[in-house]
């Protein structure tokens, strides 16, 4: 008796998932004229979460690779931006160049850290982050920690300036998630989930380990310093420690590990949970950061597939369609 | 009153189920062989019982005592012994010091790092040299001297012969019909189905997880055994 | 000249005590504990607490502070590592990150941001030297602290080599199963491993506040540290911890002679080198580097 199967990528649950962000895409967009300056900087805020916490998820999700240090590319951005927009480019573009910088940045890291372990990889890039962040504090024109701001900026009007940030950290979000998931789809992002689920076994039928764990490096690379260089955007001020603190690395963790690590779903879901709480809670200074950690490692230990990892295999099919859904018909 | 009572254990790998209800006994001072080919089940059987491995289903017990619910070291210290494929000897410690770990169960009972010396000679003078510089008969010695430096009731052995030389698989068996005689309860899993025949008081073989025949030496021979191996009737074409 | 290797030799002690630790959590276990730092820090508090609150002699606060550690140590592994383990390589990761970040904060809320210093409970100690010919004066703590992590390492090493319980723990870390099945109770043994390991922290913790002094947030510096110290000391035996923190405090005392900056900078480049030169091992040429597909 013959089988019939049928091979679709996509499916119900990904055609509301993608209707579902693109009437969010629209209101994003629409956020100047909805919710003002103010809400523009807070709708940066929330595309900087996502950005961050997709690309650090696609980094250890995907690659296994964890990396404290991916304040690396976001202060080197950011640094790179004031410091073009210094020597007289327009920031958004020095934005833009910053992000090449950033991309750049990952491919020589890449080079001799992806050849560590584990822990030593982890506190590796935290190594490389700190050593970044002292040469930058010898710049003069940073002075140290007392920074300095992205001041041609002012040359926009403060409301052609938060619009224009916005739309900027829109445009990037979307390309940077619409490469992430071009690329899972393909063979590459094959090979990148063969990774995830058993290294040796994607080695064994001959998946370039390394060059796939590169491919994936260079793009986190590339999104945390858009991520970077838009932050300083709309924060306009530069001061080292902001940017290359450890806090950053605390909430890529939590988002990651809350939303559900491996899947971009859940890392979005992370980010836009992170982004309420952090509107509600961020007042309360250490005691939110002492919170944040209990819940991560709360979901570590009890649910370390996080809040998608849940949800997920409840949906029929897959939200983001990154995978093959294979259905059998029978005569 | 058996040493090893082994009823109904059910075991798997993910969604691949390697052992689907095996039942056993073994008495004091009796050989079981279990038998069968590659991916019979038979190493996840062992780790079962063991409680190396998570068995989703059955019981074991030891002298009429319930071990289902104790973790591995429980079980080792109640007095059933595994000496795992491979050996899996501590490579960067030395013979003594890999001994003296197998006392780690507590137990009371005959055996000291003087008295395997006596029952291996060829090992006292390897005392000092690291575990891992050992020849496959020497290392099958140490992981048998360990098992027995836990004082165990049981012990269970995973493929005996692989990979030694048929001298020091001879030396193995003189040794461990030394250790029945005194009375122990073994388990063992063999490929070489001549040494099962000469050896056994018991057989077992396992064919895909289950029990495909259970007999005697002398009431069976090469071509049956070799048959229920592979899951055929004796003398049926592959 | 002189006085300038005497001193890196003495903060060479200092990082050794500072890393040992740490190196001992991974040789054991093969978990990076990233609150390393973080529990450090605790122990000073700790110490500071007893000491200056309490007015327990500094000796006596670090005994009752070892006991402490050590059961914090016990309880951490059994509740947070042990699941973590079971997860994969990124958990125990992530969660002794997550860890560091609870404790520098609460630390934070619990004792300000004041910097505390332990020099006020040893007295003169704090400043006496020993002198030496040529007019040098080294300062007797960190002679102490040398000595202390000598000492630390040496006593690590035989409680491995040498008792049942450090074959225990080597037999845990090398083999876990066949340990089970030897009767080796595995999930005990690593929880008095994890305790050890945080115990040591307090020596380490009594160094710094001797030496300088803390704020809650400065684990996560003591972390790196430590971990560059155990990175270019190599695995092997604790005593290249010893060689590692050595040479991280040569490179760091260097740098710090071309530039005020150069502290830690120099610090960091002696770490990066060092993961260079374990790559060369494997044919390291920028051809290598370049090569698609390049071995891991």
């Amino acid at each position: 008796m013959t089988v019939a199967l049928t091979v679709t990528r996509g499916g119900a649950t990904a055609r509301t998932t993608i209707s579902i962000i693109a009437i969010a895409v629209v209101l994003l967009a629409a956020t100047p004229w909805i919710f003002g300056v103010g809400g523009s900087g807070r709708a940066v805020a929330l595309l900087v979460y996502v950005l961050l916490a997709v690309m650090w998820n696609a980094l250890a999700g995907f690659a296994g690779l964890v990396s404290i240090g991916q304040t690396l590319f976001f202060g080197v951005a950011a640094y790179t931006t004031i410091r073009l927009a210094d020597a007289g480019l327009d920031p958004y573009l020095a934005i833009i160049v910053s992000i090449g910088i950033g991309a750049a940045l990952g491919w020589v890291t890449s080079l001799f850290m992806l050849s560590l372990k584990d822990g030593e990889f982890a506190i590796g890039m935290w190594v490389l982050s700190s050593l970044a962040h002292l040469c930058v504090n010898l710049d003069p024109l940073i002075q140290g920690e007392t920074g300095t701001s992205l001041i041609s900026l002012n040359v926009y009007s403060i409301e052609m300036r938060t619009s224009l940030t916005l739309w900027l950290a829109l445009a990037v979000t979307i390309a940077v998630l619409a490469v992430l998931v071009v690329l899972l789809r393909s063979r590459t992002g094959a090979a990148i989930t063969a990774i995830r689920d058993d290294e040796i076994g994607a080695r064994s039928v001959g998946v370039d380990v390394i060059g796939t764990k590169r491919v994936v490096f260079i793009l986190a690379a590339a999104g945390t310093a858009a991520a970077g260089a838009l932050w300083l955007a709309s924060a306009s001020n530069f001061q080292p420690r902001a940017y290359f603190g450890v806090q950053w690395t605390a909430y890529m963790l939590f988002m990651v590990l809350v939303g559900g690590l491996g899947r971009v779903e859940g890392a979005i879901i992370g980010a836009v949970l992170f982004f309420v709480i952090e509107t509600f809670f961020a007042s309360y200074g250490a005691w939110y950061l002492v919170g944040l950690g209990v819940i991560a490692v709360l979901f570590a230990l009890l649910l370390p597939k996080g809040l998608w990892g849940w949800i997920g295999p409840r949906l029929p099919g897959e939200a983001i369609p990154t995978g093959y859904l294979i259905e059998k018909k029978n005569p | 009153m058996s040493t090893l009572e082994v009823k109904d254990i059910v075991a798997g790998h993910g969604q691949l189920c390697a052992v689907h209800g095996v039942t056993l006994t073994v008495k004091p001072g009796e050989m079981l062989f279990v038998l069968g080919s590659n991916g019979a089940g038979k190493t996840t059987l062992l780790r079962s019982i063991a409680g190396d491995h998570q068995a989703e289903g059955g019981s074991v017990a030891l002298s009429g005592v319930d071990v289902s619910r104790l973790s591995a070291h429980h079980r080792a210290r109640s007095g059933l012994s595994l000496v795992p494929e491979g050996r899996r000897l501590f490579a960067r410690m030395t013979v003594r010091e890999n001994l003296m770990l197998g006392a780690s169960t507590s137990r009371e009972g005959p055996w000291t790092i003087a008295a395997i010396y006596e029952a291996f000679p060829n090992l006292a003078k390897l005392d000092r040299s690291l575990a891992g510089k050992l020849s496959g008969g020497e290392q099958q010695a140490v992981a048998i001297g360990r098992a027995l430096m836990g004082d165990p009731m049981a012990i269970m052995l995973d493929e005996v012969s692989l990979g030694l030389s048929p001298a020091a698989v001879e030396l193995a068996y003189e040794a461990l019909k030394k250790v029945r005689d005194m009375g122990l309860a073994l388990l063992i899993v063999e490929q070489d189905l001549n040494r099962a025949l000469a050896n056994a008081d018991d057989l077992i073989v396992m064919c895909e997880g289950h029990v495909t025949l259970r007999t005697k030496p002398a009431e069976t021979s090469l071509e049956t055994l070799a048959a229920a191996s592979f899951g055929h009737e004796e003398g049926a074409v592959a | 000249m002189t006085s300038q290797l005497i001193n890196a030799v003495l903060l060479g002690g200092y990082y050794a005590v500072l890393a040992t630790g740490l190196a001992f959590m991974f040789s054991v276990m093969n978990i990076i504990n990233l609150a390393h730092g973080a529990f450090i820090i605790l122990a000073g508090f700790g110490l500071f607490v007893l000491g200056s609150d309490l007015g327990v002699p500094l000796p006596l606060a670090i005994v009752i502070m070892i006991g402490v550690m050590f059961v914090v140590g016990f309880i951490l592994h059994r509740v947070v590592l042990s699941r973590a383990s079971g997860g994969g390589e990124l958990l125990p990761i992530l969660a002794t990150f997550g860890i560091a970040i609870i404790l520098d904060n609460l630390m934070f809320q619990v004792f300000g941001a004041d910097s505390k210093s332990l020099a006020p409970m040893v007295g003169d100690l704090a400043w006496a030297s020993y002198e030496l010919p040529g007019f040098i004066f080294i300062g007797k703590i960190s002679v102490y602290i040398l000595t202390a992590g000598i000492v630390m390492i040496g006593a690590l090493e035989w409680m491995l080599r040498r008792t049942t319980l450090g074959h225990r723990i080597q037999a845990t870390s090398q083999d876990r199963a066949t340990a089970s099945l030897l009767g080796i109770d595995t999930g005990r043994t690593a929880a008095i491993a994890t305790g050890i390991a945080l115990a040591t922290g307090v020596v380490a913790a009594t160094a710094l506040g001797l030496r300088s002094a803390w704020g809650p947030y400065d684990g996560s510096a003591q972390l790196l540290f430590a971990f560059e110290a155990v990175v270019i000391g190599g695995i092997g035996s604790l005593w290249r911890v010893l060689i590692g923190a050595m040479i991280l405090a040569f490179a760091q005392s260097m740098g710090a002679m071309i530039h005020p900056q150069g502290f830690l900078i120099s610090g960091h480049l002696a770490f990066l080198a060092a993961v260079f030169v374990r790559l060369g091992g494997r044919s390291f040429s920028l051809k290598s580097l370049l090569a698609k597909g390049a071995r891991a």
